[in-house]
């Protein structure tokens, strides 16, 4: 019934390896990736192009962790809380078990969504149909709450920043009616779509790093990092996850269901796993230091997305994330429409999604894992020779997101120089960032919702799914408050 | 309960405002903090004497230069095309980041003739390889492997 | 220091002095050989935008004996990218009547209008833009929502289209038709969601907020043969007939616009810088009709449920200008969508 032989496992050793360069590369993503290659698959047919295009995917989603950990860049969005644990574990000379673990995390977390893809397909489709526009304007507000609990200390400024990052992700034109706002005359072109994540996020991350070195003069600092130490605890074994396992179930979990909520973005996946694995953790004041737990849930969540977002897909034909969105196209390419048929009729494509799901994630664990202790050597180079070359990629990447547009590249530049400012006027950028993500899905369902109760507040408080989520939001809060009231009473 | 009322021609303005009300509802809180803080330590509530928005001894050519050199860049691409501006530029953000006094260390290497056993002749040497490497090898990756729109 | 940045930035206007004088181009107005950039009107690679200009790019690619890639832009990106790029050939658009719409709309501005572009040859069809309702609603085609809404005097009927867009045409169209017919009380009850992208648009209908949804016929294909009631639906009415399907179209159920009959395919053409030379948008021609005669290109097309529809491009021109300048009155008598919702 699957046709595999030597090509489909070059197809996919190859979409793997292409995949985890566009992942890790500062700039590209899986997204970009799969859209590259998507005429291509024209040439094969359909099962053989599936192992090409779910390597990308698999690939390009693992891939972000490894320039999270070593430089402290998210080399994808999905990744930003991956680096929040994994850079600190870096800094301590701990890279190599940092990126060990992150990619054993990200296998736990494939395969997971992978048993729940293969297993409760038509159950779980039906679920997340159930979630209307205001369940979904609450789970986005549910993993807003990950600024508080990420801002420990310094609260107000924390959520600040992040709803000024929801402000800014509203520039642009409103989709519901074409109508622009916040944005001035001569940029009415450039604008119309807003600011592209991409650019704003390597612009935050990398460009300002790169600031902040430079004012310091970009000392070189010579192996501060140790990697070829002998002590025992800074490697990575398998008993690293011991005590991971609920961490790693919900996690999983949590970035399965979100890829199975179509229109909710996959960033909040691992947003969403980092808090809760901050809210149930015994020690929640060391995330964010170099945790392994974090870096579990953070990596388990956003691998866990790829089996989620195929759910809908392949049951409804609507994609869970903007990744499997592209996938559509390969379908489609083919004439193959994908809808509530699309299993019952294509029955060996979907045992081939599913064969090939298993087979890319392998094949992620196995050409990432061991080769992962040179690549790790990258944060030896001094940073004065890398920089540039960081600088090169973002450029590419940014142009390239929205397919050659010069403006991205001037985003960059500019949220560079904020980062910066930011940095200054001690404005967190990782709220920003977070606030910048979800602020317009927090605008649309938001407005849907209300579009849907002729205007009324109160349809926000009348649905059963609806209070279960509230639940959550207030005990976030709650948590987050209280964490907020210790670390305070310990600076003093 | 509160209602909002929702028109499409200008529910593009329904949230925006929202979002700016609690923007300034979290300004006066923090100010207000502030002032509490301010008032228990007995310190004014502006205070700009101790406060330096630049690190001490900082690097006015570093920090500048890379802006300046960005944006440069980003016009250059439009002229130039992708390639070239990149080796150019790429290579003199080596140069800044690795200190421009090396520079100078060129006619000196020349005219001593030591060109390797300079250090500073060396490092520019990497800059340049570094820029040539690494921009053909993108542009070949990227722009002709994968075939993405590169300016 | 001074002096310091003072050498570095000459050294950088030098190279880039050096470089520019030296670099040559040769003039042949040809497509022969280039890379063609296809922008596309569609952020999405998996709309018909994507899959209509995709599969003529790869066709018209080797009779033009170019390469030819397909860079999904957004729509004002793609006319703006239109707009600014060289007369060269190596920039075309490939896109719908969202060219048109867009400026007829106000959603971008009359610099963008199809004066300010060189309207190439039309390279295919896709006709099946279609009005869907849940399998259980009380009517079985667009000609029986007012019929039930003159029989019922409680009931509404809410539509889900998209603002400035090809459904909002087929809405006011039948709005119109249904308000000229059966007079104000019934078009009254007849309302407007604003929906974004397909998948909203079924949650729309699947949550119980809207009872019709617009989209495309292919897309929504499936759910009208599945067995779920929870996400069941019966198409209600096509804006044109498609080939080989057995669903009434706007014509087909007398809706007529000004008491004409109404039809309305979703129009690819290829759009070229406003400057370009004749040579190309000849050569276009005569490649695109090479291509429209090619049997793998039709069934390309047709396992998609798009068409062929080869027109060249002076035809083109008068066509797409007549089609705007027929919808631009329709456009203006329109009521606003603020009258239209609840």
């Amino acid at each position: 019934m699957i046709e595999f032989g030597l090509l489909q496992l070059i197809m996919a050793v190859l979409g793997v390896g292409v995949g985890i360069i566009f992942g890790a590369l500062p700039g590209m993503t899986a997204t970009m990736a799969i859209a590259i290659f998507l005429p291509l698959t024209y040439a094969y047919d359909l099962n053989t192009s599936l192992f090409l295009l779910l390597g990308l995917y698999v690939g390009g989603i693992s891939g972000g962790l490894i320039p999270a950990i070593l430089l402290n860049i998210p080399g994808t969005p999905s990744s930003i809380t991956t680096g929040f644990d994994g850079f600190p574990m870096a800094k301590r000379g701990e890279a190599e078990k940092a990126l060990k673990i992150g990619i054993t995390a990200s296998l736990i977390g494939g395969m997971f969504s992978l048993a729940a893809l293969c297993l409760f397909t038509p159950p779980l489709a039906k679920l997340a149909i159930q979630f209307s526009a205001v369940e979904k304007f609450l789970i986005i507000l549910f993993a807003l709450t990950v600024i508080a609990a990420l801002s420990k200390g310094n609260m107000t400024r924390g959520i600040f920043a992040g709803f000024l990052g929801v402000l800014v992700s509203l520039i642009g034109a409103f989709a519901d009616n074409n109508h622009l706002r916040m944005v001035p005359d001569f940029l009415k072109v450039e604008l119309r779509s807003g600011f592209q994540l991409l650019p704003v996020l390597i612009g935050l991350f990398a460009l300002t790093q790169i600031f902040q070195e430079a004012e310091t003069g970009m000392k070189v600092s010579k192996a501060t990092y140790d990697l070829n130490n002998n002590d025992k605890s800074k490697r990575f074994s398998i008993k690293d996850f011991k005590g991971q396992g609920i961490n790693l179930i919900r996690s999983s979990a949590i970035g399965t269901f979100m890829g199975i909520l179509p229109g909710v973005g996959g960033s909040a996946a691992s947003l969403l796993s980092y808090s809760q694995a901050k809210n149930f953790s015994k020690e929640p004041e060391k995330l964010g230091t170099g945790a392994v737990e974090g870096l579990v849930a953070s990596e388990s969540a956003n691998n866990g997305l790829t089996g989620g977002a195929l759910i809908p897909l392949l049951s409804l034909g609507i994609p869970g994330d903007s990744t499997t969105a592209v996938l559509v196209g390969a379908f489609m390419l083919q004439g193959i429409q994908v809808g509530p048929l699309f299993i019952t009729n294509n029955r060996g494509t979907w045992y081939t999604i599913l064969f090939a799901l298993a087979i890319c994630n392998i094949i992620m664990f196995i050409t990432m894992f061991y080769p992962i202790k040179h690549i790790a050597k990258v944060i030896k180079l001094p940073k004065n020779r890398i920089y540039p070359v960081i600088i090169l990629m973002c450029v590419v990447g940014a142009y390239a997101i929205r397919n050659g547009n010069m403006f991205d590249v001037w985003t960059l530049l500019l949220f560079g120089v904020i980062g910066y400012i930011f940095s200054k006027i001690n404005i967190p950028s990782a709220p920003f960032l977070i606030g910048f993500i979800l602020g317009r899905d927090l605008e649309k369902y938001f407005v849907d919702s209300i579009k849907g109760s002729g205007g009324s507040l109160a349809c926000f408080f009348t649905r059963p799914i609806g209070w279960g989520i509230w639940a959550l939001i207030i005990a976030s809060i709650l948590f987050a408050v209280f964490d907020n009231r210790k670390a305070r009473r310990q600076q003093a | 309960m509160l209602t909002i009322n929702y028109m499409p021609s200008t529910s593009h303005w329904i949230v925006p405002p929202i979002i700016m009300g609690i923007l300034v509802i979290l300004l006066f809180v923090m100010s207000i903090q502030r002032f509490i803080k301010t008032k228990k330590e007995n310190q004014p509530f502006i205070q700009l004497k101790n406060k330096r928005f630049f690190e001490e001894n900082w690097d006015k050519l570093k920090l500048f230069g890379t802006l300046v050199l960005f944006i440069l860049y980003i016009f250059a691409m439009d002229v130039l095309g992708f390639l070239i501006a990149s080796i150019v530029f790429i290579f003199l953000f080596n140069v800044l980041f690795a200190g421009v006094m090396q520079l100078e260390e060129i006619p000196k290497a020349f005219k001593e003739k030591t060109y390797f056993k300079n250090e500073g002749f060396c490092s520019v040497c990497i800059s340049l390889l570094i820029a040539i490497i690494f921009s053909v090898g993108i542009w070949f990756l990227f722009g002709e492997v994968f075939s993405i729109t590169l300016p | 220091m001074k002096k310091r940045i003072m050498a570095l930035l000459m050294a950088a206007v030098m190279v880039t002095g050096l470089i520019t004088g030296c670099s040559k181009k040769e003039d042949v107005n040809s497509f022969d050989g280039k890379n063609i950039r296809v922008v596309i009107g569609s952020t999405s690679t998996s709309g018909d935008s994507y899959l209509i200009a995709e599969t003529v790019s790869r066709h018209l690619a080797k009779a033009l004996n170019a390469t030819a890639k397909v860079d999904a832009v957004g729509a004002v990106e793609a006319v703006d990218a239109i707009k600014n790029a060289k007369p060269d050939g190596q920039t075309i658009m490939i896109f719908h009547d969202m060219t048109y719409l867009g400026v007829s709309f106000g959603a971008y501005g009359e610099e963008y209008s199809l004066e300010n572009m060189t309207v190439g040859p039309r390279v295919a069809q896709n006709p099946g833009a279609a009005w869907a309702a849940g399998v259980n609603a009380p009517y079985e085609s667009l000609q029986e929502i007012p019929e039930y809404l003159k029989a019922n005097p409680d009931a509404i009927c809410r539509m889900a289209c998209e603002s400035g867009g090809v459904s909002h045409v087929a809405f006011v169209v039948f709005y119109e038709w249904v308000l000229e017919n059966y007079g104000q009380d019934v078009a009254d009850r007849i309302v407007v969601v604003v929906g974004g992208s397909t998948a909203d648009k079924c949650q729309l209908l699947w949550d119980g907020n809207c009872d019709v949804i617009f989209a495309d016929y292919t897309s929504l294909y499936d759910y009208t043969q599945t067995d779920d009631q929870k996400i069941a639906m019966k198409f209600m009415g096509l804006l044109d007939n498609i080939e080989g399907v057995n669903i009434p179209s706007y014509a087909d159920l007398g809706i007529t616009m000004n008491g004409e009959e109404f039809r309305f395919s979703k129009d690819f053409l290829v759009y070229l810088p406003k400057d370009i030379p004749q040579e190309y948008v000849d050569e276009l021609d005569k490649a695109m009709e090479t291509v429209s005669n090619d049997e793998t290109f039709q069934s390309d097309l047709e396992a998609m449920s798009y068409r062929t529809a080869y027109l060249k491009s002076e035809d083109a021109k008068t066509f797409i200008y007549d089609k705007r300048d027929g919808l631009q009155s329709l456009i203006d008598a329109a009521p606003s969508l603020d009258d239209l919702i609840q």
